[in-house]
């Protein structure tokens, strides 16, 4: 498993379709999320749906995917249409027990990112998980049900 | 078990099934519900990306009941036509993601 950008892990050039750290595998849930975050009320969804999970000790993997991955970057400010910044919100929830965070590369890729422009996760919780296109059907087949949110 | 893809949207609309077909591994499956049943038509224009997938091994689904209320009479060669009952089938017997 290499490095790359610091607290993220990645092991996408492994591949390697291992469930991600502190979430997935049988009896696991993933969140499959792919919109935007500021268009619409998609993270709000996301939190009180993983809030769901957490409350009855399920674990739960959030897949970061197309413009979603946008949810993740760090030092935007969303203020000026009366929105807070989400990616310090969802890096924390990392440190919850039985959550875990893949997110999709090639998505980063597409839009000029690099693991480097995501929020730190909290120190001492999972790192993030990068997969490429070629392993995600084998992260997704990893859990019992997938959820799009 | 064998993913089954479920796409809605329309391939002109949204890019659902490429993404779908990207991730999809030889032996898994798509199928085409609403309004993604346009790329199972002859002579559309996403339908090469549908043929593309078989060619690598996707099997594709396309239900019935969305095909004949979009008007696709003539569908490509090797997509197969689903009805309810089929739909449920693949559901049961794959794990499914909606795209």
């Amino acid at each position: 498993m290499g490095q790359e950008g610091g607290a993220h892990a990645t092991d996408a050039d492994t591949g390697a379709p291992a469930p991600p750290g502190g979430a997935g595998g049988q009896g696991s849930t993933c969140l499959l999320i792919r919109k935007a975050p500021y268009g619409a009320s998609n993270a709000a969804e996301t939190f009180r749906t993983l809030q769901a999970f957490y409350a009855f000790e399920k674990p739960v993997t959030l897949l970061f995917m197309d413009d979603a991955v946008l949810s993740l970057v760090r030092g935007v400010d969303p203020a000026g249409i009366g929105m807070r910044p989400l990616s310090r919100a969802f890096a924390d929830l990392g440190a919850l027990p039985g959550v875990g965070f893949v997110v999709h590369l090639e998505s980063l890729e597409e839009r000029g990112l690099r693991p480097d422009d995501l929020e730190p996760p909290l120190e001492g919780a999972d790192a993030f998980r990068f997969v490429r296109t070629a392993d995600l059907e084998a992260t997704l087949a990893s859990h019992k049900a997938i959820i799009r949110v | 078990m064998a993913t089954l893809h479920i796409v809605r949207r329309s391939p002109h609309m949204a890019r659902d099934l490429e993404r779908a077909l990207e991730v999809a591994r030889p032996g898994s499956h798509v199928l085409l519900v609403q309004d993604a049943v346009l790329a199972a038509a002859e002579g559309d224009a996403s339908h090469p990306l549908l043929e593309r997938a078989m060619r690598a091994g996707v099997a594709a689904h396309a239900l019935k009941e969305d095909l004949a209320s979009r008007a696709v009479t003539r569908v490509g060669k090797g997509v197969d036509v689903v009805d309810y009952d089929g739909w449920v089938d693949l559901v049961e017997a794959h794990q499914p993601v909606a795209w």
